[in-house]
């Protein structure tokens, strides 16, 4: 077993872990909001050993840094009393979602059976930035512009919802 | 090294949980990191997919990378919209409890 397994093996139960905490620990808004920073930093240095390290800093900044720092603002707004979980009821989306839960599980023992090895070893040039950078403003330029419309969009549209006077 | 189905087994765990979160949350904070979790199962199969098939070196594959720079871009919106959502519950109806806010 070498240094790259010990650490994958560290950050994946940490990633477990800490995704049940976000799930299922009830006490707290913060300890959620915590939680899931653990989630995502773990997932940075999979990422790493993956050999996509532009995707590494891409989720550490936006996911960590941004998302993350937003989420204690909002638990600092509305409180950190998360007590409450729905009522035991059966209805159709738990149905849908227990449905979801089982086909994915499902996908991956078939994966399981069907693929039982290692991962290849990386050829040359794959996990520089510049690579994927060219592929992102060569062949999936539109799929950028698209993005960045979004962007623009949710930007003008979180100020309307925020904004009092503009709204309702 | 790190076999390929244990990636991928990390992943659909991750998303197992994410979604069981979602359906039993009811305060919103919980539910927008639970829908992040499920988005964060996906990046890590992409990015793993995407090791595991890398081309050669004529011809490189970028393709899971490039999906998982437009997820994250897509779930950085959707929680701007969620926390924009949360302020105007929260001046409106004093609360962010989900199941009162659809009644």
């Amino acid at each position: 077993m070498d240094v790259t397994a010990i650490v994958f093996y560290t950050m994946g139960a940490l990633i477990v872990i800490a995704g049940l905490g976000v799930s299922f620990a009830s006490r707290d808004s913060l300890v959620t909001c915590l939680n899931f920073l653990v989630v995502m930093l773990s997932t940075g240095v999979i990422f790493l050993l993956l050999d996509a390290p532009m995707i590494a800093v891409l989720q550490i900044l936006v996911w960590s840094g941004v998302t993350g720092l937003a989420m204690v603002f909002a638990v600092m707004l509305v409180g950190r009393d998360n007590r409450t979980f729905r009522p035991a009821g059966i209805r159709l989306t738990k149905i849908a979602g227990g449905l979801l839960v089982v086909i994915v599980l499902a996908e991956w023992l078939r994966f399981t059976a069907d693929t039982r090895s290692s991962l290849p070893p990386v050829p040359p040039g794959y996990g520089d930035s510049g690579g994927l950078g060219v592929a992102l403003y060569t062949d999936y330029l539109l799929v950028v512009e698209l993005v960045s419309l979004l962007l623009l969009a949710t930007l003008v549209s979180a100020l309307v919802l925020v904004d009092r006077k503009a709204g309702r | 090294m790190i076999p390929e189905h244990h990636v991928i087994g990390l992943s659909a765990i991750l998303f197992a949980i994410g979604v069981l979160g979602v359906l039993v949350r009811r305060n919103f904070i919980g539910l927008v990191l639970s829908i992040a979790l499920t988005f964060n199962a996906s990046n890590l199969a992409f990015v793993g997919f995407n090791r595991f098939w890398p081309g050669d070196e004529a011809k490189l594959h970028w393709d899971g990378q490039v999906f998982v720079a437009v997820v994250i871009a897509v779930a950085a919106a959707q929680v701007v919209m969620g926390l924009s959502v949360l302020f105007s519950m929260f001046r409106n109806r004093n609360g962010v409890d989900i199941d009162e806010a659809g009644a």
